[in-house]
């Protein structure tokens, strides 16, 4: 048989970072479903809120204020410890990527129980009122995602520790700190709007 | 290259070149290395994109076969006045079952079953991008259907339409689990709708054949591509209301509830924030299928691809600017009207420009009359007619009219069963023999053929005048005398038509799989890349990954169109390449078969299907979903050499 020209691929390597790696877009694909929901979510609260002359109609207690700056505080502290095993992983070194996963973990877990204080202060259910309901949907969403990224970093980290690791978890472990970053940045307008600034954008 | 211009080259039947014996090694390493398991369990594990196609593809048509029953029903009830085949209660779950079997069961799944088959194949690639994502989308779209089909035999089928208007379906006005049932389907099909477009994505941006760039991607594959981001974006919306109705009548929340600051109308704007668009992402894909037909059935090029991709492009922003037309009758302010009528007329433009394209490509093209192409046909009859009634309804002074009555009925049939409908059926003449290696019979598809389009045209013609005669949709029965009879008659005979062509297409299918002729690798001198390889495709798709240097890639490829080699054979691993260009990147090892899709998909089920009854249900589902997501991301066995130096 005649020889066919060929495109030969042997060497290519087997991974790669960024937006050349599919798991990228995977991801991707799920911060921008993710981040539509949020909107959408925003959306809903300022179309209830115009329903309303007074906002938010039960007042508020300036204690949860302090709390959800606490909180707002430990979630953009620990992107530093993210950031430490992002940079690991390029460097493909194992102690930071591991330590800096339990860390970003354990300032989760913090915040989890801040936030369940939190919520038990604010003075009223998602029952109480329409306010009551899309403020404690907002906060559950974003709770649900904390929840699920913290188990994440922890299944991940366990992975590291356990062994063996091969050269695609150093992917894995990028793609996981890209979307930690966007469940924090993705509180900021919600801490904003829900805590500290009510009645933004009222005319 | 100039497009409309390159006639493909006439068929040349090279006979298959003896396989030298490096390469039959190679075609038995990559048979072990892609089979699934055996027995049950291989079965329940299978992530291949052609075997999760299949699934969805045959899901789908029997959901729609159910919808067609339903159908039926409604017409034998509406064919006399107050006739009695069906009491209100049974005629509103009726009614309520097939617009949402029809809708989320059967229209999105199939596009997505038809995509999720032929895009790996039409990119030249081994596999879609995160198989077992295509196992998870498949599972938890299974549930949600026997959810809603099991509910309804066990008479709590949801009977608020598919749109479930609030206050009607929230709790005060719908007690009992019914509306609870839609919404907890609405979650199960949007979530596997949005994970099979993330995977879409990722597969047309990540693994196409080396050689096929952004610009010489297939129409079909474009379509697609649109429709996954449509999805990404509009989907939530309807799963975001969905969770506030059900917290509305399950925990007790007052999204809806104007008495405690709520808005009923939030859920009008959310449900169409995703409705409108929902329209345009059951007929993106048909446009794809249309444009793969035409181009081999006119035997040219599509007149105008890049006009025709940005026009998809178009369609894609400009649907999710509509959604208040759909709301004219709740009195919006005056500068809303102008814009959403402005807006809704605006997206005639791109529909035309395509419109006009097609007919171009018809123009110069030496036509061959086969079924794919007079499903085609009909298309464009049936579409333009049902978008001129469209044209109409856009308009808001019109809209108040027949708002609610048959007209509104007879305009969407025609561009849903019009636009999506007989695309697929032309598709699916088209594709058939490159899945089963048989040709469908010529004869019973030409009786399947006519009964239907005549059929629909007796069923849905009459119910414009119906509609204007004053005639409401969504009524179990009416008065002798109001005049409405005769057609209402005429469109039951209709129904029954379309259905005993239904009927022979189903026989045909069945017949032929075993005894239609023998298709060979390209029986219509098709000219995307899975029609390159052997009909059905094995479980590898290529023997050889293809290369590609143009838009039609089996009409332009070169004498000595160079083959993809050193992707390993022993490893489930595909070719990744570069977003733009489509240069070789990468190669990337796939997850093989395994249960635990299914495992996740099952514990999504109970949490969603038993936080119906308790809240308790979110909890265990939860646990559950931890324990079954943690089994399957955790890494199976890795290879020697592709350890990281540092190890634990
Ligand atoms: C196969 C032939 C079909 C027939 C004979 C048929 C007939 C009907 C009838 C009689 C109604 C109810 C009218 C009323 O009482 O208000 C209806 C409603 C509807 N149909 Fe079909 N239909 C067919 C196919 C389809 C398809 C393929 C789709 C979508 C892809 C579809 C989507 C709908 C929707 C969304 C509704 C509205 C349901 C509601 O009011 O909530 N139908 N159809
Ligand atoms: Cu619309």
């Amino acid at each position: 048989m005649n020889r066919r020209r060929t495109l030969d691929v042997s060497h290519l390597p087997t991974f790669a970072f960024g937006q050349r790696d599919p798991l990228w877009w995977g991801v991707m694909g799920l911060i921008v479903i993710e981040s539509t929901v949020f909107v959408l979510g925003l959306a809903s609260y300022f179309y209830i809120r115009g329903n309303h002359f007074e906002w938010p109609p039960s007042g508020s207690d300036p204690i949860i204020r302090v709390l959800a700056t606490v909180n707002m505080g430990l979630l953009l502290l620990s992107c530093l410890p993210m950031h430490w095993a992002n940079t690991s992983a390029l460097k493909r070194k194992l102690r930071g990527m591991r330590w800096g996963l339990v860390l970003a973990s354990l300032l989760g877990l913090a915040f989890l129980a801040i936030r369940i204080i939190n919520m038990q202060a604010v003075g009223f259910r998602w029952d109480s009122h329409a306010y009551g309901s899309i403020f404690f949907t907002l906060v559950g969403l974003h709770t649900v995602h904390i929840i699920a990224s913290t188990l994440e970093n922890l299944v991940i980290a366990a992975v590291l520790f356990i062994g063996p690791v091969e050269e695609k978890h150093l992917v894995d472990v990028r793609v996981n700190g890209m979307y930690w970053f966007f469940v924090v940045a993705s509180w900021v307008p919600f801490y904003v709007l829900l805590f500290m600034a009510p009645n933004l954008f009222r005319a | 290259m100039s497009s409309g211009s390159v006639l493909p080259s006439p068929a040349l039947p090279d006979a298959p070149p003896l396989e030298s014996e490096a390469e039959a090694r190679e075609r038995a390493q990559l048979e072990r290395t892609w089979s699934p398991l055996g027995g049950l369990k291989g079965w329940l594990s299978d992530v291949h994109h052609t075997t999760i196609g299949r699934r969805f593809i045959v899901t789908a048509f029997i959901f729609f076969l159910l919808g067609g029953v339903e159908a039926l029903v409604m017409r034998l009830q509406l064919a006399r006045p107050e006739s009695t085949v069906l009491g209100p209660d049974l005629y509103n779950q009726v009614f309520t079952m097939h617009g949402s079997t029809m809708m989320f069961l059967f229209a999105v799944p199939m596009m997505e079953g038809v995509g999720l088959l032929l895009v790996p194949l039409m990119i030249g690639t081994r596999n879609a991008a995160f198989p077992r994502l295509n196992a998870f989308a498949y599972y938890t779209y299974l549930i949600g259907g026997l959810l809603m089909n099991v509910s309804f035999l066990l008479d709590m089928g949801p009977d608020t339409g598919w749109f479930a208007y609030v206050p009607l379906s929230g709790p005060e006005y719908s007690p009992g689990k019914r509306v609870d049932v839609w919404a907890q389907m609405i979650t199960f099909t949007e979530l596997s709708a949005l994970a099979g477009s993330v995977n879409m994505i990722a597969t047309i941006f990540k693994l196409r054949a080396p050689g096929m760039s952004l610009n010489r991607m297939p129409l079909f594959v474009w379509a697609q591509l649109v429709k996954a981001f449509m999805i990404l974006f509009s989907m939530p919306a309807v799963m975001l209301a969905s969770l506030y109705l059900a917290m509305d009548r399950l925990i007790g929340t007052h999204f809806f509830n104007p008495a405690e600051g709520g808005d009923a109308l939030l859920w009008q704007h959310l449900f169409w924030f995703f409705g409108h668009p929902e329209v345009y992402i059951i007929f993106l894909p048909a446009l794809g299928i249309l444009s793969s037909v035409l181009a081999v059935f006119a035997r040219r090029e599509i007149f105008g691809y890049l006009p025709m991709v940005l026009a998809m492009v178009a369609i894609g922003f400009i649907g999710f600017g509509l959604w208040v037309h759909h709301m004219f009758a709740t009195g919006l302010p005056q500068l809303g009207q102008s814009f959403f009528t402005a807006a809704s007329l605006m997206v005639a433009v791109p529909s035309g420009v395509q419109i006009f394209c097609w007919l171009a490509t018809l123009w110069g093209g030496k036509l061959r009359l086969r079924l794919p192409l007079y499903w085609i046909l009909a298309f464009f009859a049936l579409f333009v007619f049902g978008g001129l009634s469209g044209v109409m309804l856009g308009a808001y002074a019109l809209d108040l009219q027949v708002h609610d009555t048959f007209f509104v009925v007879a305009h969407f049939h025609y561009v849903l069963i019009g636009g999506a409908v007989f695309p697929l059926f032309g598709g699916f003449y088209y594709w058939f023999p490159k899945f089963t290696g048989r040709m469908l019979s010529e004869r019973l598809g030409k009786w399947h053929f006519w009964l239907f389009f005549a059929g629909f045209n007796l069923t849905f013609f009459p119910m414009h005048y119906l509609g204007l005669m004053g005639m409401p949709r969504r009524v179990y029965t009416y008065a002798p005398d109001r005049g409405w009879t005769d057609l209402n008659l005429l469109a039951t005979v209709g129904t029954f038509i379309m259905a005993v062509g239904l009927v022979l297409f189903v026989v045909n299918v069945f017949w032929s799989r075993k005894r239609g002729a023998v298709a060979g690798d390209n029986p219509w001198d098709a000219d995307t890349l899975e029609w390159a390889t052997s009909s059905p495709p094995p479980p590898y798709n290529f023997l050889h990954l293809p290369t590609v240097r143009g838009r039609y890639a089996l009409w332009t490829q070169a004498v000595d169109q160079p083959i993809v080699t050193g992707v390993r054979s022993d490893r489930p691993e595909v070719l990744v390449t570069r977003l733009m260009d489509a240069e070789p990147d990468h190669r990337m090892e796939q997850p093989g078969p395994s249960l635990w899709p299914l495992a996740v998909a099952l514990s999504s089920g109970v949490a969603f299907t038993v936080s119906i009854f308790t809240p308790w249900g979110i909890v265990i589902g939860a646990g559950l979903a931890l324990i079954t997501l943690t089994g399957w991301f955790w890494p199976k066995k890795p290879y020697r050499e592709e350890l990281l130096e540092e190890q634990p």
